[in-house]
């Protein structure tokens, strides 16, 4: 980052943010004003190309939720259901009211602990002025410890549900593959009642933080539902336009740029936005009460054009997804699980696979995770093996309209704030979209002393 | 009550040999299973270590590194062994990389003992199976790294 701490010359401005911190991947902010003209505003994606979609073309259809669900660290179960949603449509399989119900709650755990972990982890440190939020251990100790609370209390939400924290196992096609213990579920619902009273702090700390100032309206991609605040399934909608989830592929195009490993997308030759605040933006009126209650504190109202404010809008959500699992694990308890609804029958064995005849078709699926519309889609042979595979992330679909609000914000920062004060400003708005850039090779990069 | 110890592999098991922590953490799985011992698979989520690593007096990470060895060379250390030379290596969870979790974790006091099983990588490209100096070394890596973890057990229950 630039050290400069002096007001610049408006007419000439770089900024050169060589690896975005903070955001998962490796990403570029890279913006050139020169005599006055914005001559270059790109967030550059550097990461290897995902080779995902190829690597699922000749596998089982069966299997593809298991290899899916290593895209990402962070939306594992997230990619896990809309490849199962994509391979069920495919394969005409249609799952009981009991296995939606416990995907849903999969789902809204995921989108707690994501939501949690950007709020105070990624997005925290730069309200408060430091580098990472480390040095906040020593200077806001508990709230460090009740964000790791929070944290614990949906990474538990996986396990008990999912199998296991991370890359869920025992979600597949046509449910699951056993039945959360009660036990594990009774837990859960202790450890999210208990976290109620942690969220309602958590709305008295981001209430007192200042986002900066911004507005630029763009459009807003979401789910929406007649039923719900739309995670699991619904119509996409656009400024309140809907189309069809099987659609999707005539409402945006992705395009690809040469500065940039990541695909551009664009509705109607325009960018567009994904993710908590274009969500909360088309559903609000769908959001529970308690929900509603914070947006109102956060003085967050739809439609929002402020994209700092994705952060608040996460935390709307965060509510809202709490809220949501109490209700669903309630009915849970009561009623309890009937294994011959929710744990599949009949599996394919590993000697079949490949000899069962199935119709040959193309399947898609469409969930929300926390950062935005991700889609899977296959198209399977007649032996449910994978010929053609498309993944959509929401990361990517959010490039085009982070860039365009760079190129609004830049000539607004000019002549009135620092070359580091524009180089937060720029670092802040691409982390507001939590941008999940790599699936992330991870090595450990070591010298020993 | 004997002291608690998890064994915990990382890494991205369709990136080849990034995916090494994986595939031994299973292979320890189905040959070397240890009684008393968490073996967990945590893939490329990281930033749950921080607070997973406090409910444990031992941990071993086993993972991928990228050290100039000659690929497939096990390299056991403690983190006072090590320095983390890329701000951005290391596993994922949004760029919250080892080096600062190790550094919150400590921070917050947590006082588990943290030992690295580090493998040296030789390709991290896209792919499901090891590069072959890995696959060929696999059995005798995983061997030895039980043979660490059999000298962790007996260093905890001695400090019991």
């Amino acid at each position: 980052m630039t050290k400069s701490s002096s007001k610049i010359d408006p007419q000439n401005v770089k900024v050169d943010v060589h690896y975005l911190t903070r955001v998962e991947g490796h990403g570029n902010i890279v913006v050139d004003v020169k005599e006055g003209k914005l001559a270059k505003c790109e967030f550059q994606v550097i990461e290897s190309p995902r080779f995902f979609e190829s690597m699922l073309v000749g596998r089982s259809i069966w299997e593809a939720q298991h290899l899916t669900s290593r895209i990402c660290g962070i939306c594992a179960c997230g990619h896990t259901l809309a490849s199962i949603k994509a391979a069920e449509d495919a394969l005409g399989v249609t799952p009981s009211d009991e296995v939606v119900m416990l995907r849903k709650l999969l789902l809204y755990t995921e989108m707690l602990d994501s939501h949690i972990l950007h709020i105070y982890i990624l997005v925290a440190p730069d309200l408060l002025g430091v580098k990472s939020v480390v040095p906040l251990i020593k200077t806001h100790r508990p709230v460090i410890d009740m964000a790791l609370r929070m944290k614990r209390m949906s990474d538990y939400g996986g396990e008990v549900l999912a199998g296991r924290h991370i890359h869920p196992i025992s979600y597949v096609i046509g449910g699951l593959t056993q039945l959360p213990s009660r036990e594990g579920l009774e837990k859960l619902y202790s450890l999210m009642l208990e976290s109620r009273k942690d969220g309602e702090e958590t709305v008295k700390i981001i209430k007192t933080l200042k986002f900066p100032e911004f507005q630029r309206p763009t459009q807003y991609m979401s789910l929406t539902s007649d039923e719900e605040y739309a995670m699991y399934d619904g119509d996409l909608t656009v400024n309140g336009k809907k189309s069809k989830v099987s659609d999707y592929r005539k409402l945006f195009m992705e395009s690809v740029v040469d500065y940039s490993r990541a695909k551009i997308s664009r509705i109607e030759g325009k960018s567009y936005a994904v993710g908590a605040l274009s969500r909360f933006n088309n559903n609000f009126d769908q959001l529970n009460k308690k929900a509603k209650a914070v947006a109102k504190e956060l003085g967050l109202k739809a439609p929002c054009h402020n994209p700092y404010l994705n952060t608040a809008a996460q935390l709307v959500e965060w509510v809202h997804c709490l809220e949501e699992s109490i209700t669903i694990l309630e009915k849970i308890l009561k009623d309890g699980l009937k294994e011959e609804k929710v744990v599949v029958a009949s599996w394919p064995k590993r000697s079949e696979i490949g000899k069962i005849k199935y119709k040959p078709n193309t399947g898609k699926g469409c969930v929300e995770v926390p950062r935005g519309s991700l889609f899977h889609e296959y198209t399977i042979d007649d032996t449910a093996h994978i010929t053609a595979a498309n993944c959509v992330i929401p990361t990517n679909q959010n490039m085009g309209n982070l860039e365009d609000d760079m190129r609004k914000i830049v000539p607004e920062l000019l002549g009135k704030k620092t070359q580091s004060e524009i180089t937060l400003a720029l670092e802040m708005l691409a982390r507001a979209y939590d941008p999940c850039i790599s699936c992330a090779t991870h090595l450990l990069d070591v010298k020993f002393v | 009550m004997s002291k608690k110890i998890a064994v915990i592999g990382l890494g991205n098991s369709l990136r080849r040999d990034d995916g090494i922590g994986i595939i031994i953490l299973e292979s320890l799985l189905n040959d070397y299973k240890r009684p008393g011992i968490d073996y967990l698979n945590f893939g490329i989520a990281s930033f749950d270590l921080v607070h997973r690593l406090g409910n444990y007096d031992a941990v071993l990470l086993i993972d991928g590194i990228s050290s100039g060895l000659p690929a497939g060379e096990l390299k056991i250390f403690g983190l006072d062994e090590a320095s983390f030379v890329k701000e951005d290596s290391a596993v994922s969870s949004h760029e919250l990389n080892l080096k600062d979790i190790f550094r919150l974790t400590a921070d917050l006091g947590i006082k588990a003992k943290i030992y690295v099983a580090g493998i040296q990588a030789q390709d991290v490209g896209f792919g499901e199976s090891l590069s072959q100096p890995l696959k060929d070394k696999l059995p005798e890596l995983t061997k030895q790294i039980d043979q660490f973890i059999g000298k962790i057990c007996v260093t905890r229950y001695r400090e019991k």
